[in-house]
């Protein structure tokens, strides 16, 4: 596996599809902020998840982002803005008919912080290695696997967070269980 | 690089009138502060890196057109579109031309990062004389033998068509049926037609054939739009139809039909329905070749292909009644089978993210989703 769980930088710069991740599970939230984990999400990243209107959101939907707004409120979920001229930057500018702005502007920001990026996104991934280094970019179920290597989360949370991460309509069930499984492998490394 | 913000305050401004938006629906529509958005316009104070990026989205432009000088979104051509048909494109209508060209925006940059713009057969019509009429005889016959068509062959496809001598197709709903379609040349994308889904399906054929005549015939022009009702003497529209009518309708083919010049509405309808065009148009072009007389004309034109037998391509017969939903709903967006099929291959290929997929198909997430699913595509999340 290319992810190194006993690893996580607790500092993350968000885009808009990882945040709904995040929010998908309360178990997560909940063993998130117990480990001091902290999100930054640019004011375009709040604009696209609370207020550029979508054609038929769901229950489901809107209740994630009553969610965002009350963690957000709590502090787990901080803000942080773009200059003019950091859309300027030459990869920057070469990227943006790559990414989505969301995803742009999440990186630009963690760049210019020296914070690391989290996407889900495989493709975001990829294309923002050619900005930010590689290591300073995660997902969610490093955060995950990372949560049960430091004993955050527990067995018995495992498939509670799977189950209401898919009833949020997540579909991540096979990253969580490959991040889960690795998280037990490298702490039985740890112990031998 | 310095910012300009009287020029970025006029862009702004020149965008929302274009819209015939007021302050307070941009400010409702983008989350941006009313009074904001007033120094922004008046010059008087700089945008975050954020809010350009909100603009831009709104505004579905290049968000690099706020911050340089360079011609990066078809901003003079809507000028110029609104200052001589304003009073034809309704708010929603502007709306949808603004999200139509972000579609050929996108299209040229996805062409060209999968390598698909060196197969384009580009295709070069010089115009000679004044004989308008002549221009689109002509211009169809070339045409037709550029991309290989025998004489009494039909194209049916004729979006491919175009797609294939580099001009963007998208057919999207417009509000005012009196309009057909229209041809803008966008600085970056090129050729790009707009054919209103409104119409029925043969009429939409024929109108891509038209617009794509004004691609070929008139293409020192920005701006094009064709109206369905059009004076009788406007010499472009006339050449427009009848290249239309020459490329769909081929006069070898026409001849080469069973007692060519005997004709009865039942035989036109059945000819009309192969050749997927109405029977007035069939009509036209068989008077045109001298197959029959006014007369007969007239009588034709009283005959129509029944609506239920008109079959859009991208919606056939069988399917269930969900999809067939769906695939309705995407098309009003303007999102063909080509256009996704394009998106998703960037999107495997890694030339894009899942962010700029969906915006590349004006989705939100859980429609990106579903698309997915539709057209058996997956998002990956893996290492």
């Amino acid at each position: 596996m290319e992810i190194d769980v006993s690893k996580f930088i607790k500092t993350n710069v968000i885009d808009t599809c990882a945040i709904w991740h995040v929010l998908s599970s309360r178990r997560l939230v909940s063993a998130t902020k117990s480990a001091r984990c902290h999100f930054a999400a640019t004011a375009f990243v709040y604009y696209e998840a609370l207020h550029k209107p979508r054609k038929a959101p769901t229950k489901k939907d809107l209740e994630l982002q009553d969610i965002l707004r009350r963690e957000r409120a709590s502090g787990l979920f901080g803000d942080c803005s773009l200059d003019i001229s950091d859309l300027q930057d030459i990869g920057v500018l070469d990227n943006r008919m790559r990414l989505g702005k969301g995803e742009l502007a999440s990186i630009v920001f963690a760049k210019k912080a020296g914070l690391a990026f989290m996407t889900d996104d495989q493709k975001a991934r990829k294309l923002g290695w050619t900005v930010i280094d590689r290591d300073r970019i995660q997902t969610t179920p490093h955060l995950f696997g990372w949560l049960f290597f430091s004993g955050e989360l527990t067995d018995s949370d495992k498939d509670f967070v799977i189950t209401e991460h898919e009833e949020y309509g997540g579909q991540l069930r096979t990253y969580f269980e490959a991040t889960y499984h690795e998280a037990l492998r490298c702490r039985l490394m740890a112990r031998t | 690089m310095a910012i300009n913000l009287q020029l970025v305050g006029e862009k702004i401004r020149r965008y929302r009138e274009q819209l015939q938006l007021s302050a307070d629906e941009l400010s409702q529509s983008t989350g941006l502060p009313m009074d904001r958005l007033a120094l922004f316009e008046a010059g008087e104070k700089e945008p975050t890196g954020d809010e350009i990026l909100i603009l831009a989205d709104f505004f579905k432009c290049d968000y690099k057109f706020f911050i340089s000088n360079e011609r990066l979104a078809p901003f003079e051509q809507t000028d110029e579109l609104y200052r001589r048909f304003g009073k034809e494109f309704s708010k929603e209508d502007r709306r949808n031309i603004q999200e139509f060209l972000f579609l050929c925006e996108c299209e040229e940059f996805l062409v060209n990062e999968l390598a698909l713009g060196q197969s384009r057969q580009l295709f070069r019509f010089e115009k000679t004389g004044d004989y308008f009429k002549g221009h689109g005889v002509d211009a169809a016959a070339k045409l037709r033998q550029h991309l290989g068509y025998r004489p009494n062959e039909v194209g049916m496809n004729v979006y491919d068509d175009l797609r294939r001598i580099g001009v963007h197709v998208f057919r999207r709903k417009l509000g005012n049926s009196g309009i057909s379609g229209l041809y803008i040349r966008h600085p970056k994308a090129g050729k790009c037609v707009l054919v209103n889904h409104s119409e029925d399906i043969y009429r939409q054929r024929f109108t891509t054939a038209h617009e794509g005549a004004h691609t070929i015939l008139d293409d020192e022009e920005d701006v094009v739009v064709s109206l369905v009702k059009w004076k009788k003497g406007d010499l472009v529209e006339i050449r427009a139809n009848t290249f239309a009518s020459r490329y769909l309708m081929p006069p070898e083919f026409l001849r080469a039909i069973p007692q060519s010049k005997q004709w009865s509405a039942e035989k036109a309808i059945e000819w009309a329905s192969q050749l997927k065009v109405n029977v007035e148009a069939l009509g036209y072009a068989l008077r045109d070749e001298q197959l029959i007389d006014d007369a007969l004309l007239d009588h034709l034109k009283g005959a129509h292909i029944p609506d239920d037998a008109k079959v859009d391509p991208e919606l056939p017969r069988g399917l269930s009644k969900k999809i067939l939903e769906q695939k309705r709903y995407l098309l009003e967006l303007g999102l063909s089978d080509y256009y996704v099929g394009l998106c998703f291959d960037a999107y495997a290929r890694g030339f894009v993210s899942r962010g700029r997929l969906a915006e590349c198909m004006l989705l939100d997430d859980s429609e990106l989703s579903m698309v997915a699913e539709l057209y058996g595509r997956s998002l990956a999340y893996g290492d």
